[in-house]
């Protein structure tokens, strides 16, 4: 290992200042390493955060979201994930968030605990020291042990920044930065090798498997106990493999892993760019478009990891939770007991029967991601029940259309966008799709696209009858029925959670358990421990599809 | 003004030296001085061009912006009269379109990705490098930022350039942010005489030199997709290395360079919110360019079905287009043909912007091309026909301004095609089906 | 203080009743009307300000200006003539209000909040607040209202030479003796929608950390004439706000069981006008201008809306020392008035409670426009005790922004 170090009076002098580290090639240990093959997949911001928060602490602050939103595909941000790379700006972002995250490492109060070992001279470079900190905290962050040769580059990443900077611990801090900026840490590197038990499939690595059912499960990067399993090979093998997960499934962590899933699939990415117009619906303030984030997640957490009840029910659930925000929103009645200053209460509520603010269709969250920014949209909603939660696609719509009778809310003879849209659909070309989505849209135009609850538009009472399959429905209750029966829902669901986990699509061989799967869960009731439980207990789940078209 | 202050700053430092005073850093080097007029350094060597791309949604009211004649002298219609106070540095294309070749008319979305990729893809996901890359790659610039790229409607994806086959570059989208990109830690004011390297960001830069020496041996076991995605992620790691060695630079001077000073504006999609926006961006990119901070810019005013909104107005710009009955007395849309003339401003408040800032007999934006595009001809019917387009500045006398181009009917890709000639790309022709082109436009070329 | 312990007597008594079983039997009592009656309706009360009117009759030799003119002339009183005043004053910033021969000038200063020592200054010369003690200093004979018409109720039923006739209703006889003292102010000079400056910025700085007041309306059908029960209650919590600052319609709030600020009066719906049968009325408020708010002879007159919510005038007889005390608290700065001059105008016009010892009025006929729109109201365990009916108004309370042009 040697070092080039251009001298400070060649910098000083104003031409390029230049420090090099030479490092040896890298080998990374792996099963086989001859027929390795590696794919990879974007750690999402909130998987980033996860990370550095599981790794070293609660206390250090992570501030800022470095990556950008992402792509969805195939219905995920997940899948899209296996598509996306970094671009300047973001690995300038995830650059200077590592610099700021290492200096809060080895921040002389925090250093203590972290280090197992002193150096002989804080203002010198010790190797022995730094390759132990390097191989420790390197394989949380990476997920794998490293091997020697990777260990001595990021040491002499250390050694050139400690004779630089005159500081050990400003040696460490740079090895730290090299790792977080390093593939390693901002991609999950996934490793396999050809099954010998199937062939033509590659399964992954007892690391990348650990990985896969850690983030999975808990939306973050795997604990000690996981890379242990790993380490011994527990992982891979069944009995090994199903009691990490019964381990995991008891984690309150494991509503971590929930919430991420949902976020994804009820595409609360929108979120960031939902502009609501707050001089048409004044009551949705920022405050209430957080708090029905909020809300959803909790009724969907509570839904179906407290009560243990099925998924199904969530679309007609008339238990959730609300703030006093949002209760002035949906115009209910919540008990109040909030301190003066204090924090914002989340009381649970039980909507009465008659009520037809049910289930997650009726929060102010699909209401209105799915809406423009000044008029709800039965199309919009009717096409996000239809992708979002029984993956289903819809074409977008062809060029050369008028639009202008669709919302011409001042159109003597069509006063509701029911009839507006009637007159749309009735240009062939448009039925074919609106007659898919603009039904179930506008059993929920009773509500603005604020999620205020309203009976009329223009003055004329809105009529939110239609049709689901051949069953008629007279308003959002017994829609809700319909969609919560219909198989299509939970099939979707559990596509979802299998892409979702595995960020990918199925084969067809695993489409096909998926569908079995599916057919119980139904009969036992879909319930969403069982149903990750399944999934990550199955051995497709740690398999990637060969890929014929890898260089050398 | 500010050539004048920074001249006599040069000056007075130079009287500093010779009387001895405490000056931490020897003197610039005499030959990187810029000549009497500042339009080209001592040397000889002109300063370099600069390049922007900048998208407004929903395109013009059809009929209303072409002007009567073709080539020079044209008056330019009521509809577009706002750019009139720029009017001989700029050049108007009429009569160019997208072809989509038989795939799905992904609204809102080829005409766009056709004139920045010259390539009309299936899936809108898929989104090829933006014709800015490629210009990019030619300038091999040695500054801070390869390219800035930025968002005045709070949406980060709503831009149209990507490096590379894996997915577009996201937007900033706060003026503030790009405030403290440019100008916080690491910006060197080119003009001040002292100059120290932080050793902490030689150390920066050397830790990002040693990560991106993994790269081989990740590449050794990957896909061929997977391999354009780790490239783009060694490239993008190779651009925050070349932006800290940058920082350890001595910058060569840069007369016109000053600091802007901006506001914390609220960022959303009302009109005059992304009017505020887009100004702060307009000031903070035309200042990072006159300090040699970038070369290649790219502004975006919205998402391609633009979100724009009038206040008090239910539907945004891009459900009015659809939705807004053509008046059947004056034969247009009246609120899409006011929303198509705000762009307009909006547009001028940036040319203003380069414009204002004077390098010795020229402004920036005489050595800037910046070019203007949209998404629909006639956004009401998604139509791709007649698709107006800009041009602004001169490039430093790589193509002519004040001219009016009808290319009847020609391939909107010739635009970006002779763009990328006049700023030296070298290539016989770009796009892909309908859409590639081998002919620029030689009227403009020089 | 005698005036103060006649006021108060109901209410001292019931504080002072021991124990928690008392208490407990108050609360019942609290709240018969809504368990007996087929509706009862919420209301959070979203604005409260001294009603307003004016029209060319009501300060037909002008008004007495704002605060530079209060100075103005205290400095010609002190022998200065106005042109030296008005540099005086407009110096006062600069200088701390020195003469051109640069002696600092006592009263160039206004009174309130630091009067007395404002740096070296000191209010010509005293060592106090002279507005804590209004009577060392004499009348300064301020303009007061006049005219045919002013907002108000007729609290006496009759109609004297004193009464003011309702610019909207036409009913005569209102007692606003309160609006003669402040109507040519002009930060009391105004018509709706502009709100008298120092109440309006006062509410609307309170507002987000005061326990909201409520009423409450019970009835067989509120929909019709007839018989109803109208309750006014503190809560517990706040009131929220919207997107506007406006504030927000079917919000919930608990009913505060302290029984201090428990009002319950008779009361009638007709033709959707809402009134009540006369009795004390005492609201404990958090607010910078109104600590509380309390009558006698309370009357009420307020229009239901077609939205839901409540607008209209609460008046009675209100201790006039209340109200010169949430001027004086808030000083001249933020008031814009001469306290002295409020302080002799009240006292003068005080037409109601005779002081049993000086047989002086210690009571002032006053009106106050309150707004109320519609809310959820519960006990402290949950108990719904009233709806929330109606979406309410576009624009309600304090919004500062609904006087500029969004939206329209």
């Amino acid at each position: 290992m040697k070092f080039k170090i251009s001298s400070f009076i060649k910098a000083i002098l104003g031409t390029a200042a230049i420090i090099t580290i030479t490092i040896p090639n890298i080998a990374i240990a792996a099963e086989n390493s001859t027929n390795e093959q590696i794919t990879f997949v974007r750690l999402t911001s909130e998987q980033h955060r996860n990370s550095i928060r599981d790794i070293f602490g609660e206390s250090i602050i992570v501030d800022g979201d470095a990556g950008s939103v992402g792509v969805r595909e195939e219905g995920l941000m997940a899948v899209g994930g296996r598509r996306l790379t970094l671009s300047a700006s973001e690995v300038e972002s995830y650059e200077v968030l590592a610099l700021d995250i290492a200096s809060q490492v080895l921040d002389p109060a925090r250093r203590a605990t972290l280090l197992t070992c002193l150096p002989e001279d804080a203002s010198k470079v010790d190797d022995t020291c730094a390759s132990e900190f390097i191989d420790r905290v390197g394989l949380h962050l990476f997920r794998r042990p490293l091997s020697n040769d990777e260990i001595d580059a990021y040491a002499a990443m250390a050694k050139t920044a400690a004779q630089n900077l005159g500081s050990f611990y400003s040696g460490l801090q740079a090895a730290l930065v090299g790792m977080m900026v390093s593939p390693d840490f901002l991609f999950r590197i996934e490793r396999s090798v050809p099954n010998p038990e199937l062939p033509g499939t590659r399964r992954l690595d007892a690391w990348s498997r650990a990985s896969r059912l850690s983030f999975f499960l808990w939306n973050t990067t795997p604990n000690p106990t996981l890379l242990e399993a790993a380490r011994s090979g527990d992982l891979m093998f069944e009995a090994g493999l199903n009691r990490q997960i019964e381990t995991m499934m008891l984690s309150p962590r494991i509503e971590d892993g929930l919430r991420a899933f949902f976020s994804d699939m009820l595409a609360f990415d929108r979120f960031k760019t939902l502009d609501i117009d707050s001089n048409l619906f004044p009551k949705f303030t920022k405050n209430v478009e957080d708090e029905a984030r909020e809300q959803t997640l909790r009724t969907i957490s509570h839904h179906l990891l407290n009560k243990e009840a099925d998924y199904r029910e969530l679309l007609n659930s008339r238990e959730t939770f609300l703030t006093p925000a949002l209760a002035a929103l949906y115009s209910v009645p919540i008990p109040i007991h909030q301190e003066l200053g204090g924090r914002v209460p989340w009381v649970p509520y039980e909507y009465s029967e008659d009520h037809m603010r049910i289930g997650l269709l009726g929060q102010a969250t699909f209401l209105s991601l799915f809406s423009h920014p000044g008029a709800s949209s039965p199309t919009l909603r009717g096409k996000a029940v239809r992708e979002h939660l029984l993956c289903q696609t819809i074409p977008p719509p062809p060029g050369d259309v008028d639009f202008s009778l669709v919302r011409n809310a001042d159109h003597p003879d069509f006063k509701t966008v029911r009839d507006r849209l009637a007159q749309h659909r009735d240009n062939p070309t448009c039925a074919g799709c609106h007659m898919l989505m603009d039904p179930i849209g506008l059993a929920l135009e009773i509500f603005d696209a604020s999620g205020v609850y309203r009976t009329t538009e223009n003055g004329v009472e809105i009529d939110t009858g239609g049709e689901w399959v051949g069953q008629e429905y007279t308003d959002i209750r017994e829609l809700a029925v319909l969609l919560k029966n219909d198989p299509t829902l939970t099939s979707c669901l559990v596509q979802r959670a299998y892409n979702y986990g595995t960020a990918r699509e199925p084969t067809r061989a695993e489409v096909q358990w998926l569908n079995t799967m599916h057919l119980q869960l139904r009969e036992e009731g879909v319930r969403w421990r069982e149903l990750i439980k399944r999934i990550s207990s199955n051995p497709d789940f740690y398999t990637v599809p060969e890929i014929v078209s890898t260089e050398d | 003004m500010i050539n004048k202050n920074r001249k006599f700053n040069r000056r007075s430092l130079l009287r500093g030296a010779i009387h001895g005073s405490a000056v931490v850093m020897g003197l610039p080097v005499l030959e990187s001085f810029l000549n009497e007029n500042g339009t080209a350094f001592a040397d000889g060597s002109e300063l370099p061009p600069c390049f922007g791309s900048w998208f407004f949604g929903l395109g013009l009211t059809p009929g209303r912006w072409k002007p009567e004649i073709t080539g020079s002298g044209y008056e330019l219609p009521d509809h577009i009269g706002t750019l009139n106070p720029i009017k001989d540095k700029l050049n108007v294309f009429s009569g160019l379109q997208v072809f989509l070749d038989g795939k799905v008319n992904q609204n809102h979305i080829s005409g766009a990705q056709g004139q920045m990729t010259g390539i009309v893809t299936k899936s809108a996901a898929d989104y090829d490098e933006s014709f800015d890359a490629i210009i990019d790659k030619q300038f091999g610039a040695n500054v801070r930022f390869r390219t800035i790229e930025v968002a005045c409607d709070g949406n980060a994806s709503s831009g149209w350039t990507a490096r590379g086959k894996n997915g577009k570059t996201p937007c900033q989208i706060s003026p503030l942010e790009l405030y403290r990109r440019i100008y916080g830690e690491g910006f060197t004011d080119p003009n001040k005489a002292e100059f120290t390297p932080d050793p902490k960001v030689m150390v920066r830069q050397s830790i990002l030199s040693a990560v991106t020496e993994q790269r081989q041996q990740l590449l050794n076991s990957v896909s061929v997709e997977d391999r354009s995605r780790l490239d783009e992620y060694f490239t993008s790691l190779r651009d925050v290395e070349r932006k800290l060695a940058f920082e350890l630079e001595r910058p060569a001077p840069l007369p016109a360079c000053s600091i802007p000073n901006i506001e914390n504006s609220e960022i959303g999609t009302m009109v005059a919110q992304v009017q505020s926006t887009h100004k702060q961006f307009s000031t903070l990119l035309a200042h990072a360019l006159a300090c040699g901070q970038t070369r290649i810019f790219h502004v975006t005013l919205g998402n391609a079905f633009s979100t724009l909104r009038l206040p008090g107005e239910p539907s945004a710009y891009h459900a009015l287009t659809h939705e807004e009955p053509i008046d059947p007395g004056l034969g247009y849309q009246p609120k899409c043909k006011v929303l198509g003339e705000q762009c307009m401003g909006f547009f001028l408040d940036l040319l203003m912007a380069m414009d204002g800032i004077q390098e010795g007999e020229g402004t920036l934006l005489d050595r800037s091309i910046v070019y203007a595009f949209t998404d629909h001809g006639e956004a009401r019917l998604h139509s791709m026909k007649n698709l107006p387009v800009f041009t602004a500045g001169s490039g430093g006398g790589r193509i002519k301004t004040g001219l009016h181009v009808n290319a009847e009917g020609d391939a909107a890709t010739r635009v970006g095609f002779t763009l990328q000639k006049a700023l030296g790309v070298i290539s016989d022709r770009w796009g892909s089906e309908s859409n590639e082109v081998t002919t620029p436009f030689n009227e403009i070329l020089i | 203080m005698v005036r103060c312990t006649s006021w108060r007597a109901g209410i001292t008594t019931w504080l002072r009743i021991p124990g928690p079983l008392s208490l407990k039997l108050l609360i019942i009592s609290l709240f018969p009307a809504p368990i007996l009656a087929e509706e009862t309706r919420g209301y959070v009360i979203s604005m409260v300000h001294t009603a307003t009117y004016y029209d060319e009759q009501t300060c037909p030799n002008g008004t007495n200006g704002s605060r530079p003119d209060v100075l103005i002339r205290r400095i010609m009183n002190d022998g200065y003539d106005q042109e030296e005043a008005v540099r005086i004053v407009s110096n006062l910033r600069f200088n701390g209000g020195r003469d051109d021969q640069g002696n600092l000038v006592g009263s160039a200063i206004v009174l309130g909040v630091g009067a007395s020592f404002d740096g070296n200054q000191s209010w010509n010369g005293f060592d106090f607040n002279p507005a804590n003690v209004p009577r060392v200093l004499q009348d300064p004979n301020a303009q007061n209202a006049q005219g045919r018409y002013a907002i108000g109720l007729n609290l006496d039923g009759k109609v004297g030479p004193n009464s003011w006739e309702h610019p909207i209703t036409g009913e005569t006889g209102i007692d606003n003796e309160m609006w003669r003292v402040l109507g040519c102010w002009d930060v009391y000079y105004v018509n709706k929608p502009i709100n008298p400056y120092n109440e309006g910025i006062a509410w609307d700085t309170a507002v987000d950390a005061m326990p909201a007041w409520l009423i409450s309306i019970s009835g067989e059908n509120l929909n019709q004439d007839g018989e109803v029960t109208v309750t006014f209650d503190r809560a517990l919590n706040i009131p929220l706000r919207d997107a506007y600052g406006s504030i927000m319609t079917g919000a919930s709030f608990a009913i505060d069981p302290n029984p201090r600020s428990h009002n319950v009066f008779k009361g009638r719906i007709s033709d959707r006008i809402l009134t009540i049968e006369p009795g004390t009325f005492y609201m404990q408020g958090e607010s910078q201008f109104y600590p509380h708010l309390q009558f006698t002879e309370t009357q009420l007159r307020l229009e239901l809306n077609e939205d839901g919510s409540l607008e209209g005038h609460i008046g009675g007889y209100q201790p006039w020392r209340d109200y010169y005390h949430y001027l004086s608290v808030r000083g001249e700065t933020d008031g814009m008035i001469d306290l002295i001059g409020i302080y002799y105008d009240m006292k003068k016009y005080a037409d109601a409670e005779p002081d049993l010892v000086t047989g002086e009025n210690t009571a002032i006929s006053a009106a106050y426009f309150i707004e109320g729109v519609p809310a959820f109201h519960l006990d402290d365990e949950g108990t719904l005790l009233a709806n929330s009916v109606g979406p309410g108004p576009k624009f309600s309370g304090p919004a500062v922004s609904q006087y500029s042009n969004i939206g329209q």
